[in-house]
Order: structure tokens, then C-alpha cells, then sequence
């Protein structure tokens, strides 16, 4: 995986230098909040409802287990010896002290993280799929290119003050993990015609309170032109989106007020100017970046495994497990595995500074030093022996990091809600919690089959509620927590926004109603082949409203 | 330093600690506590507007970050925020979190 070079790790170190700096005249009474606050936000410290909150980015998901446990301390020692992976493949501290966060920007400077960029009006983290490198479907590892982004885009002096906030994400196979399509920019690699690599673009997605599909402007944009091409989009937008409504100052308004049509023109008109310049990709670079992503050397092992299928003959638990949280690698005999952070009646996404010390451990010992976050709020071994699966199953059991749920009603997103967040209207997290125990069997999960349900605690969407084939957004009325259901969004290759099936439920009715939801399909599905999505887009909302209801 | 009210609709006075952005209530001693139960309650008027004119001295001398007046609601002998959302800010999230909540889990099989 990538690391740093002598620019990054000088960089960092003088924004760390600065930062204390900072902090120490913030807590000596010499700059006010409202000096402080950008600054604080530059290094990814927000004030949240109970405390100080720490945005640390995890680029394109991947980390090594030295910076897993780097997360693990810094849990155990300045906070509450825990951490929330989030829906931006990153981690959370809830509860870290001002004057002690320096010192934690130090000793994530020593494994090579920071906090930089995890806030503000500028490109954040680039995202990628969780399965990069090491999924059986892909066309190409999209890391690199998330990298050659990272570089680019890391304090890029022209795109600090954006009118709003900017997220890339990039996918390499077919089946799209990365939900492209609801970001600023999209980027899906694939092979040309000729055979080489380059990317479909897809514009102006997004979520939040205004949210749409990204629009595709370019069905094959050629590697070497990926930062050309970015750095034209950028320029559009910085110069045409807007600043006077930060509610409409995404580039999706931007899109959308002024077709995707026209601001391809415009994109492209810019792209012309500077493509042939400074920024576009030599093959040379490409390949060197590439090598830091270069795949583990994998021993020779045959495509099944024997004691594995004797193992799982004799443990249905374990054989539950491997049909549910386990994918097919590109190399015969090996696997991905999903570490669900979603126990049943658990906070999604959270992991306690023992179980990440546990997860680093794990991935030396069974999965070639790799660890990855996923979007959905997981966690994933990428390079796992088949044969080994029976050991590292016990032990990720008997930790609280064995449940057999990836993609099943139970492995719910969640953002942090009105329990932690200062913006949220409503809780999330004990909805999550309800809702997981409410289908806490897992032989009923494995019945009702795939379902994505995703919450959000207010209209900001974090929770990705619009693309939950299931979508639960909290809202607050008349002093209560209300939950509005929509139904029908996906995120993945064919991605749709969730339609609001209608009312509202308060906090005690909502469980019952997303269990009426999956009786209704259930009762109305074809067979146990088509999931929930698909039925919805065959039956459409109207059965569904019904059973909510009552007929008109 | 504050006189409190001890009857009608009352309110509290709240913020963030700088230091490390936990919650706090002014008290009647004229401290910031972690814990609502010390809040001073202040019915509307020249009592609350004092408070108030205290919580922006303390915002400006860099020891409290925005304070601001909530609704409080006295439940037996106990008073607690009228809305949600302060009473989460005032007692802390509603879901056990970190290792007290892997013990619960365990408890029950997860």
C-alpha cells in the first residue's frame, strides 16, 4: 500500500507543529472560537453534542495493522477506548480533549495518518471499493488511481475554498461497492475498446437534503487524463457553483441547474486547455504508483478447500458465516472476509480499542497485513486462506466480530444520530439497535435475504438513507422524533433514490413499520431469488403504502 | 451569586467546556458542573438575563464555548431538560458505548 514520501511526512508534521501552536493560544485565551473553529476544522476536530469530535481520514479504506493499532491506542488512552467507522470508510473519535489532540495528530503522524481534509469546503478523502485489489470481479485495483487523486488533490492550493465540500470515489469492478454515483465525482474504471484502462465519469451525484444519481459525462476517459480531466470538473465548479446558499452550493445543483449537457461542454472546453499540460499522467507514474499496491505473493492453493467444506459440514454456524461474510478472491483457494461491526442490537460501525488491536492481529496472522473499511460500516481481511477460515471464524466469534450478516437486514448503516451529532434531529443508533434485534434470527435474515436499511438522524444524510432499499430518515416534530421511510434506493451499478412511501412513524412505532415493510415482500416476492429491491421495482410502492396504511 | 426559581417555567443555562468540549450547567455558585442536577433554574427575567451576560463574560474569557438558555422540566424533585435533544447533551448518549456495551452484548450472546 502507499506511503509516504519525504513531502507528506514534512507536511504533516509542520500542520501538527502549527495545529499545537494553535491549540496552546485557543486554550491560553489568545483566539477566540470563532478564529479558532476554521483552523480546528482544517485538522479535522469538530464540537459535537457531548465533546470535541476527531475526523481521521483512512484513504480509499485501506490500513495496516501498525495503523489499526495506532487507532487502537489512540482510543484506549485519549478517548473512551473505542472508535466509529464511518460511511466515508474513515474513523471517529467521540471524545477527545482539545489540548490532547496534537498529541494524537503525533502518533498518527508516526504510522503515516492525519486529519487533514476530513472537513471543509475542499476534496476530502477519496473513497474506493472495499474489496479493491483482491475481488474476483474487478477489472483493476482502483487504489492507485485513489491515490494519484490523493496526491493531487492534498492541499491543492486552487481547490481549498470550494463552495462546498467534495467527494470522489472509484470503483474498479463491474458491480459498483463504492457507490459512485451518489458522489461530486464518480469514477469507474474499465478496459477500452483497445484494451486499455480508463474511467466512465460520472458527474453531480450526491445525497444529503437535495439528493440525485450522478450524471455520466464521459463513458471512457483515458488513465492518463484522470487529473486533467478532475482538474477541469473543479474548475467549472469553482468558478460557476454557488456560494450564496451553502444549501445549494454542491456541484449536483450545479449539474442539475445547468445540465449535464452543458456542463460537459463547459468541462470539456477547460479539459482541452490543459490536457496535454503539467498534469497529465505519464505511464511511468502510473506504473510506480501501482507498485505500492502491487498484490501480496499469495502460495499456490488449490480453488476448494477440503477441511473447510469438512468443517463447515460439521458447524452450521460456521458454514452460515462463510455463506453470508465471506467473497471470492481472484486467487483460487483464497477469500475476502467481512468482519461485520454490526452485532445483533450493536452501534454500527463502532469497535472497541481491543477488538481493533484484535482485527491488526488477525490480519498479520491470516490476511497478508491488509485490513479495509467498508462504506457500510465494516470492516474486511482482503486476502484470506480458505483453509483458514474455520480459526480466524472461532476467534472473531468469540469476540463480538463473528456475526454472519454482511449485506442482511441486520447489517444496518447508521450515522451517529442525535446521540452524538450536534446536527442530528432524531436518534439513529438505537433504531439501528431495535431493528437488528427485532430480526435478530438469523435463519429469518437469511430468508428475507439481501436488504440494505440505512438511517439517517437528519436531512443530511450521512446514514445514505436515500439509497437504502430501505431508507429511514429521523426528523424532529413538534418536540418528538419522527421517522420518514422511503423505499426503493440502491447505490450500487444501477443506483435509484428511495421514494417516500408516506407519513411519518414516531420512535416506538418505527420498528413495527420496517417489519411490515418486509412482510409485505415477503408475501409478494416471486420466490426467495428476488431480493427486496428487485420486487420493490417490479410492485413499485403501492402494496407497500397499503400495508402501512391502509387502503385510501 | 444566582438566585434561583423555585417555581414556574424555568430554564437552565448550558455549554461546552473548551478544554474538552464536554457539557456544562451554571449553578448557582456561579461554577460550570458536568452534572444538570447542579443547574441553577432561572425563571425569564433579570435573573436569567444575568446568567446569560455571565455565560458570554465566561465564552469571552475562553473557559465555556457558546452558552445558551434551555427549557427545564421538574419531574418529581428531580429537573431535567424539556427537549431530547438537551437531555441527551445532559446525560450522555442513550446507548451504552465502548466496552460497557461488548459486556452487554456478551450478555446476551452477541
Amino acid at each position: 500500500m502507499y506511503r509516504y514520501d519525504e513531502f507528506d511526512r514534512d507536511f504533516v508534521n509542520q500542520r501538527i507543529a502549527q495545529f499545537r501552536g494553535q491549540v496552546e493560544r485557543r486554550l491560553a485565551g489568545e483566539l477566540t472560537e470563532d478564529q479558532f473553529k476554521p483552523l480546528r476544522l482544517m485538522n479535522g476536530v469538530y464540537l459535537q453534542l457531548h465533546a470535541y469530535m476527531l475526523r481521521i481520514a483512512v484513504p480509499y479504506g485501506t490500513l495496516n495493522p501498525g495503523q489499526m493499532r495506532m487507532l487502537a491506542h489512540i482510543g484506549r488512552k485519549y478517548d473512551r477506548g473505542y472508535g466509529h467507522f464511518t460511511t466515508r470508510q474513515n474513523l471517529q473519535f467521540n471524545w477527545p480533549a482539545l489540548k490532547d489532540v496534537p498529541d494524537i495528530l503525533g502518533d498518527l503522524a508516526s504510522v503515516e495518518m492525519h486529519a487533514i481534509q476530513t472537513s471543509g469546503n475542499c476534496i476530502r478523502n477519496v473513497t474506493a471499493d472495499h474489496f479493491a485489489g483482491a475481488a474476483r470481479d474487478e477489472v483493476a485495483d482502483p487504489r492507485p488511481y485513489a491515490e494519484i487523486l490523493r496526491q493531487w488533490s492534498s492541499l491543492h492550493p486552487e481547490f481549498i475554498f470550494l463552495p462546498r465540500k467534495f467527494k470522489i470515489a472509484v470503483s474498479g469492478a463491474e458491480h459498483d461497492r463504492a457507490a459512485t454515483q451518489v458522489h461530486d465525482i464518480g469514477l469507474h474504471l474499465k478496459r477500452g475498446p483497445d484494451g486499455n484502462l480508463g474511467f466512465a465519469v460520472y458527474v453531480g451525484g450526491g445525497l444529503g437534503r437535495t439528493p440525485f444519481i450522478g450524471h455520466k459525462i464521459r463513458d471512457f476517459l483515458p488513465e492518463e487524463d484522470l487529473l486533467s480531466y478532475c482538474e477541469a470538473i473543479l474548475r467549472v465548479y469553482n468558478q460557476f457553483g454557488r456560494r450564496d446558499n451553502k444549501y445549494k452550493a454542491r456541484i449536483k445543483i450545479l449539474v442539475h441547474e445547468t445540465g449535464a449537457e452543458e456542463l460537459k461542454r463547459q468541462v470539456e472546453e477547460e479539459w482541452e486547455r490543459i490536457r496535454c499540460g503539467a498534469l497529465a499522467l505519464p505511464e511511468g507514474e502510473i506504473v510506480r504508483i501501482r507498485e505500492y499496491f502491487a498484490p501480496p505473493a499469495l502460495a499456490a492453493r488449490p480453488a476448494e478447500s477440503a477441511s473447510l467444506a469438512g468443517a463447515r459440514a460439521a458447524d452450521a454456524t460456521l458454514d452460515r458465516w462463510v455463506t453470508q461474510n465471506v467473497a471470492p478472491h481472484r486467487t483460487d483457494g483464497y477469500c475476502l472476509v467481512t468482519i461485520s461491526l454490526k452485532p445483533i442490537g450493536g452501534t454500527p460501525g463502532d469497535a472497541t480499542s481491543d477488538q481493533m488491536d484484535l482485527v491488526a492481529e488477525l490480519a498479520e496472522r491470516y490476511s497478508q497485513g491488509e485490513i479495509r473499511v467498508s462504506h457500510e460500516q465494516n470492516l474486511i481481511l482482503p486476502h484470506v486462506a480458505l483453509d483458514d477460515l474455520p480459526a480466524l471464524f472461532a476467534i472473531l466469534r468469540d469476540n463480538g466480530l463473528g456475526t454472519p450478516n454482511a449485506g442482511l437486514v441486520s447489517d444496518i448503516i447508521a450515522c451517529p444520530g442525535l446521540d452524538y451529532c450536534a446536527l442530528a434531529n432524531a436518534r439513529s443508533i438505537p433504531v439501528a439497535q431495535r431493528i437488528s434485534d427485532r430480526f435478530g434470527d438469523l435463519q429469518r435474515q437469511k430468508d428475507i435475504g439481501d436488504l440494505k436499511i440505512k438511517i439517517s438522524g437528519c436531512i443530511n444524510a450521512c446514514g445514505h438513507h436515500h439509497v437504502g432499499h430501505i431508507g429511514i430518515l429521523g426528523v424532529e416534530k413538534k418536540g418528538e422524533e419522527f421517522y420518514q421511510i422511503t423505499l426503493g434506493g440502491s447505490a450500487d451499478e444501477n443506483p435509484s433514490i428511495g421514494e417516500i412511501v408516506g407519513p411519518g412513524f414516531s420512535y416506538d412505532e418505527v420498528v413495527d413499520a420496517v417489519e411490515t415493510v418486509v412482510d409485505t415482500y415477503l408475501n409478494h416476492r416471486q420466490g426467495a431469488d428476488e431480493d427486496f429491491l428487485a420486487a420493490y421495482r417490479r410492485l413499485g410502492k403501492e402494496p407497500f403504502r397499503e400495508a402501512l396504511y391502509g387502503s385510501a | 451569586m444566582f438566585k434561583a426559581a423555585k417555581a414556574g417555567p424555568r430554564k437552565a443555562i448550558t455549554a461546552n467546556r473548551l478544554s474538552d468540549g464536554l457539557v456544562v450547567f451554571l449553578s448557582e455558585a456561579g461554577e460550570w458542573s458536568l452534572s444538570v442536577g447542579d443547574a441553577a433554574l432561572f425563571a425569564d427575567g433579570p435573573e436569567l438575563e444575568k446568567a446569560l451576560a455571565f455565560g458570554k463574560e465566561q465564552h469571552e474569557a475562553r473557559i465555556i464555548l457558546d452558552p445558551y438558555a434551555i427549557d427545564m422540566e421538574v419531574v418529581g424533585d428531580t429537573a431535567r431538560p424539556t427537549r431530547l435533544r438537551e437531555r441527551i447533551r445532559a446525560i450522555g448518549p442513550t446507548i451504552a458505548y465502548g466496552d460497557a456495551e461488548r459486556a452487554k452484548l456478551s450478555d446476551v450472546g452477541g
